[in-house]
């Protein structure tokens, strides 16, 4: 475990991280001179300077604070229930093979399909919440059922043996088992939230957030507004894999 | 008697692992039991502890305090050798929990993960474990086995050690005759798979004044090899 390449030298690796940042941005100052079209492609420069404008911009906060609010409210809500089906049906079979087709159904529909569904169904302040949710719950739910399959039975035999409490064995064994396959998960959904409940938020329009300013700068054709709000969109979802790693690390 | 074990029998699907294994272990008693591999003896004391329960027979136990040296280590990964072994019995003052890692030979590895352990030290923290624990019945799958040969002579007299103190009963398991031969109050020999047992030998000599070259245990050890190569003639495993 302990000679994973990727896992020596961390300080190295980040200058690598550093370099490629750096190319893509000459990349894509060379792709925007050739093709000459800010409409098409802004320049890097046109970006900071529409993403400064963004920032400066009040309304803009709420945006970030409304859309984050959806993300936190869905992740809540989706976690609570994945970790609590995926706990009972990691444990009892039946319930697992009947929540199958469900899982597989939200695994498997578009999410087109479900960003409609919602709007149809819901408020446009609601409905991108529920969309969230329902792409990252088999997510979820699938890495707790798997944390909880591979427990060590070797560990729970030896507990038992010595009589160790039920308390103290979920404490001491079921959860820092579940533990990296659960921090796995919670990384991966919420990165895919970020990016679900922006687009629900593009179709389904509501008052001011992420993606109805997307909508906005793109029905003015300001492609600069648009790369300007993908980057504040990746930056939030960098910001949260910085917080599960930090979880990671501190627990 | 603190366990007694009564006509167990124990099939994994349909092959037979053991056959009519009866014995009882008396309070303060070592008992080593010898056998081939595979045929049946870690089986046995999972049944012994209650892990696995026999197909029939009945196993009566007087005590619920039993401690279990598996054959394989079983540490918690994401705890350190110190808290794996303060694990079983939290209220250990922790004075007594360094003395048990310095007489283990382990002391300055406290704060080292599993991973960061070899196997003989591994396997010595999950003994330190079982020490810790105050067991009435101690089960012990080969501990000694990634050893050197000086650690396993000092591990055995500190085994002795720790069973004149504690008084429990401890069932051994091993495939080293010596270690039979220095701990055993009696010692079991099983058969090839479905394990049964061809013979026990009782050793009356406390265990301080046994000597491996004396003539007592000499005539012992032979009669032992001579009983495992005849029980396993197509493929002998010693020449003696
Ligand atoms: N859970 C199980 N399911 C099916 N078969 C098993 C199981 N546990 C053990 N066996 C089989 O039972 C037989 C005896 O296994 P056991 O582990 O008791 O042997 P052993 O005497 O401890 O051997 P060794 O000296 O190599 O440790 C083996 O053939 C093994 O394949
Ligand atoms: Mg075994």
């Amino acid at each position: 475990m302990r000679a994973s390449t990727l896992k020596n030298n961390p300080r190295n690796n980040k200058s690598y991280v550093i370099i490629s940042i750096g190319i893509l941005i000459i990349l894509w100052k060379v792709i925007s001179l050739w093709v000459g079209k800010p409409i098409i492609i802004p320049s890097p420069e046109e970006t900071i300077v529409a993403l400064i404008r963004i920032v400066k911009d009040p309304e803009s906060i709420v945006a970030v604070y409304n859309t984050l609010k959806r993300i936190v409210i869905g992740f809540s809500i989706t976690s609570i229930s994945s970790i609590l089906l995926g706990v009972m049906a990691g444990f009892y079979e039946p319930l697992y093979y009947g929540l199958k087709p469900i899982v597989t159904i939200f695994k498997a529909i578009p999410t087109m399909a479900v960003i409609l569904l919602a709007i149809i169904w819901l408020e446009s302040e609601f409905a991108p919440i529920l969309v969230g949710l329902l792409v990252a719950f088999p997510l979820l739910y699938e890495n707790v059922v798997q944390g909880i399959v591979n427990i060590d039975s070797d560990l729970i035999e030896m507990a038992k043996v010595y009589k160790v409490g039920k308390w103290k064995m979920i404490r001491e064994i079921y959860l820092p088992s579940i533990k990296s396959y659960l921090l796995a998960g919670v990384s991966t959904a919420l990165g895919l939230m970020v990016k679900i409940v922006i687009a629900a938020e593009v179709l389904s329009q509501p008052r001011i957030s992420i993606g109805t300013s997307f909508q906005i700068e793109k029905a003015n054709l300001n492609t600069a507004g648009v790369f300007a709000w993908s980057i504040i969109a990746i930056l939030m979802a960098a910001t949260f894999d910085v917080i599960v790693k930090f979880i990671k690390r501190t627990s | 008697m603190i366990v007694q074990l009564e006509k167990i029998c124990k099939s994994f699907g349909d092959m037979e692992v053991i056959k009519d294994i009866s014995f009882t272990i008396d309070k303060e008693e070592i008992i080593c039991v010898l056998g081939p591999s595979g045929c049946g003896k870690s089986t046995m004391l999972n049944i012994i502890s209650g892990l696995t329960p026999p197909n029939r027979g009945c196993v009566d136990r007087n005590t619920d305090k039993i401690g279990y040296v598996f054959q394989e280590a079983r540490l918690l990964p994401w705890k350190t050798l110190y808290e794996n072994i303060k694990f079983v019995k939290d209220d250990t003052p922790p004075e007594e929990l360094h003395k048990l890692i310095s007489d283990i030979g382990l002391e300055g590895f406290e704060n080292c993960f599993p991973n960061e352990l070899s196997g003989g030290m591994k396997q010595r923290c999950s003994i330190a474990r079982a020490f810790n624990y105050n067991s009435e019945l101690l089960l012990m799958d080969e501990p000694f086995k990634s050893l050197d040969y000086t650690l396993r002579i000092k591990m055995i007299s500190q085994l002795i050690g720790i069973w004149e103190k504690s008084s429990n009963s401890i069932l051994f398991v091993t495939h080293e005759i010596d270690e039979a031969l220095l701990l055993g109050n009696r010692i079991i020999i099983l058969s090839n798979r479905p394990a049964r047992i061809i013979r026990t030998f009782e050793i009356k000599i406390s265990q301080r004044e046994r000597k491996l070259s004396s003539k007592a245990l000499t005539e012992i050890r032979n009669e032992i090899i001579d009983i495992l190569v005849e029980s396993n003639e197509q493929a002998p495993l010693f020449q003696p």
